[in-house]
């Protein structure tokens, strides 16, 4: 029970994926098996592989097909309703293109939600492993900090963060992951404290493995699916909360388009200017609803419990 | 039991400090509150300065932590009463040189619950504080209730008819509803509810009154109902789907097999025996509940007007009133530690397999 | 449609029954009528003591609770003798201008019936000077050096120069119950820390007492019995309830609900919607002008080494120009770069208007002979060519480069400046973004900074800014606030107000003058006035960017509400609500 009086009790549900790498390579091809039938999910990925793709191409399909700049203001048309000649989505409050804003928003929106997940995860599952592969004083320190940094709700910290620092995609990106990453130690901890003592982490020490040899050689591998079936809920959860710091006035400072900010300004002009509430909170709606599915779907995919 | 709750307890309080800690150097990391308090044109320089070493804010860093931690009446005290300090440890007692020592330290630090006064409000910080914690509170229990009954019986609803059209009505909502800006949520249903259809208020927690009358709860219910809402939809979504989950987990494992094999009912069996284990992880996630609810208790409480503690600290945290900020951030990073400790518990009350020694 | 447009004659028609119905009731007596209920934006009061009061939603309250030493009249906006809720019936100056004496009425109690004399005055201004109490109202009163109260009617104030300006002056000193306060509060330092007395007064003399403090929510005050100064000859209200809202949405809301009797700012997202609904008689609109000024200040020092304008000894320090805002052909290029109409319809909702002379136009003081800057991106390219800063790659869209001609500017200096505004406000965002872009089709290449209010105010009392926008409020209609942002006196790194270490000694000359002129004619110091604002018009040391036409929207349940130029709400208390 010394373990159990340590930590908060959601660490100690270990999950069950431990098994040495070779045999996971039958389970991908199930999985792979169990996606095909999962229609739900093709869709969502459909779906956002063509956001994706419409974010990606944001420059070129601004300047060969919109034939228009996201930064060039005109007062005079602005609060344009979708279908207006010359802006098929219309124009913002500030008369730009808002079909051209949202390309470039999107660019920027999932680059924040990749690029944080994937540092989040960094920091996560090196101190995730760390902790759990030596135990003792460095497991109790990294879990002083994870448990210190969890019990502050974030939103406090965000917030009063945004205030210091200027609000750009980088900084939002670092202040996310200085405060998103314990979720990663948490399951990576978990994880390895399960494998440490396997056989075939035991036979790798006896062989005279070095620790970091086996942490990164032996056991990162067979957490990878662990890690990979995170991402899709991190990113959607990351481009909520960007949108939310913005409501809050905390967002990316504009004129730097984000999803996000750009449905916070929208809440100005509920009745003049609906549709661009409507279609960016659709737009936010959809990518992290089709990145939450593509998690749940693949984390039942790769469950070695389901059946076929 | 209480050994354990002792121990876990103990353990909190390194926990603690490395919240105050990491709260205060983020607090410092923001800067000098002066500027905005004398943001009036003509103000002194040597005005300026009075108010910087009044508020302490030009010592150094570690004497600021301390001064805050622990309070500054054992640092400046008074012995022969004239009002001014003469026996002072860490701080000088003739802090800003002009030959006239200062006035004898009041403070007893936030380990003593005294969080100093608010820059902006001129007030103890925890008269502020304990002053909206009946607002919150009332909007979280409430949420927290709501979240778990309907959430927990849409699990278990959904375990039960699974593949079937509850079920998957049951898991869209639980993934459409998380998917959903929350902020973008709550305008609508104030739009709806409260501006077209007149069903509720447009915000606020009591009707206005000339005498000081605050109706209690069951007689301004009218006004709690779309914060609640707004406030646990994420709860319902996750535990829905927790518990759905857990409830499959559950009925694959053997001795709901040998239930069912021993002919007791099936009904019997899903709620006694799978909703029973069932809610062991649903328990265990009590505490990160907590936390979403303080969260989530900032966007909802500034949509609806509601004068919780999420919308003070928002305000204290625009206007950079340290002291409020901090206090609330650390009040609730208790309640979340609180809440770790009592989801352990009711982990253990659950789950007879768990023994706290 | 149709169905609709006949609900609305119906409507009318009601509306007009009920007008003239009401018009032809009995007036309301004394507490009869429903409460005023405001809406608050500004958070919690902090204190309800005059002499603390540092923020908003305090003076608003204070203002309801406490009379005026000197009022202003409504009209004029000038300190009137005998003003309504003030105490003072009349002053006089010695011969040398330096002493004012001014004479109190004496039919005027406290709420606990003691009568209000000198002494509470006096007891004011001694805690005010007395260092020991935080209030901001100290630095206000810094050229008056004495304060002598020869009998209950009667306060000689002494000031240490002839000074125009001195009942304005001495129109900060609050009215306070000094027997009341000198019972709670032992010290003055008292006061600082004395909440309950602070938050709870029990001795008032205004239009309302204290009821209660709910906080987060509301203030609540109580009709006044005692009140003289009401136009209607009582209170008519039965009370004012000083609401707290965070949201203009829901404040709007509220008000079309009927919880809330007036507003004072509307979305631009509902302002078409309020004036047709106020067409159709659903509720009185009133416009008034912004007492202030959405304002570009430039930085004229080096920003890298921010020096203060004057020494110890009053001396001036010579100090290295802003390398590109140094030039003032820069920075009238940017007042010919922007366009006033395109800010208007993207940022102002069309309610902005530009602003010409540095003052109110509202102010006794404003020269009507300057006209705002034109928009003119040809002059502005000009401008800048002439300044040495030229499109060397004959590429618009590139920033401009400074050639050997420039003024201060190193030879390929490209020509950026960083726009530091706060966040927040939407027309503030939305007006820096319209600049960013309209500045960038002259040659300039503008860098937004939008970061925290008081980060922002951090960055400007430091003049490390290179372009800032702030909303400037102008107390008084006084022309000194001009003089306080521009002198090298108030050119302090960390603490003055000429961030931008403008220097003039012509105009610094004209402001004195005017400011300490024998006998004070108005129009002898107009004439000095409108020389300084022309010069400052010339300079550009700042931009005044929009001033704005703010709707003041009110209930149609409000009878008596009587408008004046200076002043929406001077009869409050004969306001009327029909229960």
């Amino acid at each position: 029970m010394s373990e159990k009086s340590l930590t908060p009790a959601p660490l100690l549900r270990v999950i069950k994926t431990a098994e040495p790498a070779a045999k996971s390579q039958s389970l991908t091809t199930k999985a792979l098996r169990r996606l095909r039938r999962d229609y739900l999910t093709l869709v969502a990925m459909a779906v956002l592989l063509v956001i994706t793709l419409l974010a990606l191409g944001a420059d070129v399909i601004t300047r060969e097909i919109l034939m228009t700049d996201p930064e060039a203001t005109n007062p005079s048309v602005r609060l344009l309703p979708p279908g207006s000649p010359g802006h098929v989505l219309g124009t913002d409050d500030l008369g730009r293109d808002y079909a051209a804003r949202l390309l470039h928003g999107g660019r920027i929106s999932l680059a924040i939600g990749i690029s944080g997940t994937l540092l989040t995860l960094l920091i996560g599952v090196a101190t995730g492993l760390i902790a759990g592969y030596f135990g003792g004083w460095i497991d109790d320190i990294i879990n002083w900090v994870v448990t210190t940094l969890d019990s502050i709700p974030s939103i406090y910290a965000l917030l009063l963060l945004s205030t210091i620092l200027t609000r750009s995609p980088v900084n939002l990106v670092l202040v996310i992951a200085l405060f998103g990453w314990t979720g990663g130690t948490r399951l990576l901890r978990g994880q390895t404290i399960a494998l440490r003592d396997q056989e075939f982490v035991i036979a790798a020490r006896a062989m005279g493995a070095s620790a970091w040899r086996i942490m990164f050689v032996h056991i990162l591998p067979n957490t990878l699916s662990l890690i990979l079936l995170s991402l899709g809920s991190g990113i959607g959860g990351l481009i909520l909360a960007e949108s939310t710091l913005s409501f809050l006035g905390f967002g990316i400072q504009p004129p730097t388009p984000t999803w996000g900010n750009m449905l916070g300004n929208a809440q100005q002009f509920f009745s003049r200017g609906p549709h661009m509430a409507t279609i960016s909170g659709l737009l936010i709606f959809v990518t992290v609803l089709c990145l939450f599915i593509i998690s749940d779907g693949l984390r039942d995919a790769f469950d070695p419990q389901s059946k076929d | 039991m209480f050994q354990y709750v002792l121990r876990r307890l103990l353990q909190s309080i390194p926990i603690f400090f490395g919240i105050t800690l990491f709260s205060y150097v983020l607090m410092a990391a923001a800067g000098n509150p002066v500027a905005q308090l004398v943001f009036r044109p003509g103000v002194p320089a040597e005005e300026r300065a009075r108010l910087e070493i009044q508020l302490g804010v030009n010592d150094p860093f570690h004497v600021q932590y301390l001064r805050w931690l622990t309070g500054d009446d054992w640092m400046r005290r008074d012995t022969d009463g004239d009002g001014f300090a003469d026996q002072c440890v860490v701080l000088a007692c003739d802090a800003d040189g002009d030959g006239q020592n200062e006035q004898p330290g009041e403070r007893r630090g936030i380990i003593r619950g005294d969080f100093g006064l608010s820059f902006t409000r001129n007030r103890p910080v925890s008269d502020i504080f304990w002053e909206r914690v009946p607002a919150t509170l009332e909007l979280g229990f409430a949420s927290l209730i709501l979240g778990t009954v309907l959430g927990i019986s849409a699990g278990i609803l959904a375990a039960v008819t699974k593949g079937r059209w509850f079920d998957n009505v049951t898991r869209v909502f639980a993934v459409a509803l998380t998917a959903l800006p929350i902020f973008w949520f709550a305008i609508m249903l104030l739009l709806l509810f409260a501006v077209q259809l007149r069903w509720f208020p447009i915000g606020d927690r009591c009707r206005l009154s000339l005498d000081d009358s605050c109706p209690p709860i069951w007689e301004r219910w009218n006004y709690m109902v779309l914060p609640v809402i707004v406030l646990s939809v994420g709860a319902v979504a996750g535990y829905s789907r927790l518990m759905r989950a857990s409830m499959l987990d559950i009925i694959h494992q053997d001795y709901i097999r040998t239930a069912n094999a021993k002919g007791l009912s099936s009904r019997l069996v899903w709620f006694k025996h799978a909703a029973r284990n069932a809610l062991i992880p649903v328990a265990t996630s009590l505490g990160p509940a907590i936390t979403a609810l303080l969260g989530g208790a900032v966007v909802t409480e500034r949509i609806f007007n509601y004068p919780g503690l999420g919308l003070t600290s928002l305000t204290a945290l625009s206007q950079r009133d340290y002291p409020v900020v901090m206090a609330f951030t650390i009040y609730a990073a208790i309640a979340n530690i609180l809440g770790y400790l009592l989801s352990d518990i009711l982990y253990g009350l659950i789950d007879p397999r768990i023994r706290f020694n | 449609m149709k169905r609709i447009s006949s609900i609305f004659l119906v409507l009318l028609a009601l509306t007009a029954i009920f007008v003239t119905a009401a018009a032809a009731q009995d007036p309301l007596g004394p507490g009869e009528g429903l409460p005023v209920v405001w809406g608050n934006f500004a958070g919690d009061i902090a204190t309800t003591n005059p002499i603390l009061v540092a923020d908003g939603s305090s003076a608003d309250v204070v203002a309801r609770l406490f009379p005026l030493f000197i009022g202003l009249d409504p009209d004029t906006g000038v300190e009137t003798p005998g003003a309504l809720r003030s105490i003072a019936t009349g002053w006089e100056f010695n011969d040398d201008g330096t002493v004012l004496t001014i004479t109190l009425r004496d039919d005027w109690a406290w709420s606990d019936g003691t009568p209000i004399t000198s002494a509470d005055i006096k007891y004011a201004y001694d805690a005010i000077v007395s260092g020991e109490v935080d209030t901001p109202t100290a630095s206000f009163l810094a050229t008056i050096v004495g304060l002598e109260i020869p009998d209950e009617q009667t306060v000689v104030i002494t000031f240490e120069a002839a000074d125009c300006a001195a009942v304005t002056v001495a129109s900060n000193i609050p009215v306070v119950p000094a027997h009341h306060y000198s019972t709670i509060y032992p010290t003055f330092a008292d006061m600082n820390t004395e909440n309950a007395n602070n938050l709870n007064p029990e001795v008032t003399a205004g239009p309302f007492t204290f009821g209660n403090f709910r906080p987060g929510e509301q203030v609540t005050l109580i009709a006044s019995e005692t009140y003289p100064d009401s136009p209607a000859g009582y209170v008519v209200p039965e009370g004012f309830i000083y609401k707290s809202v965070t949201d203009q949405l829901i404040e709007i809301e509220q008000f079309l609900a009927g919880d809330i009797t007036l507003i004072s700012s509307v979305a631009e997202d509902r302002q078409a919607e309020m004036e047709e609904r106020a067409a159709n008689g659903e509720f009185q609109i009133h416009k008034a002008p912004a007492g202030g000024w959405q304002v570009l200040l430039f930085n004229m020092g080096d920003p890298a080494n921010p020096q203060p304008g004057l020494d110890d000894n009053g001396e001036r320090i010579e100090q290295a120009p802003h390398p590109i805002l140094g030039d003032v052909r820069v920075r009238q290029a940017i007042t010919h770069s922007i366009d006033h109409a395109a800010l208007n319809a993207g940022a102002f909702s069309g309610t902005g208007l530009p602003v010409g002379g540095p003052m109110l136009p509202q102010s006794w003081a404003y020269n009507e002979d300057i006209a705002p800057y034109a928009y003119d991106p040809e002059l502005a390219a000009q401008l800048l060519d002439e300044a040495g800063f030229v499109d060397d790659d004959n590429d618009p869209a590139t920033p401009r480069v400074a050639t050997e001609d420039a003024l201060y500017a190193e030879a390929g200096t490209t020509l950026t400046l960083a726009l530091t505004t706060f966040t927040g406000n939407p027309s503030i965002d939305s007006s820096s973004i319209l600049m960013q872009d309209q500045l960038s089709r002259v040659g300039f290449e503008v860098t937004l900074d939008i970061i925290e209010f008081s980060s922002m105010i951090d960055k400007l009392l430091a003049q490390t800014y290179d372009m800032l926008m702030v909303f400037w409020g102008v107390t008084n209609n006084s022309p000194q606030d001009m003089y306080d942002q521009l002198s090298s006196e108030s050119d302090i790194p960390g603490a003055g107000f000429n961030t931008g270490s403008y220097y003039n000694p012509e105009f610094e000359t004209l402001m004195q003058e005017a400011r300490t002129l024998p006998g004070c004619d108005q129009a002898e110091r107009k004439a000095l006035y409108d020389q300084a604002q022309e010069i400052i018009n010339a300079e550009v040391p700042y931009y005044l960017v929009n001033t704005s036409v703010v709707p003041f929207i009110i209930s149609n349940a409000v009878e008596n509400f009587d408008p004046r130029e200076n002043s929406l709400t001077w009869n409050l208390p004969a306001w009327s609500l029909r229960p």
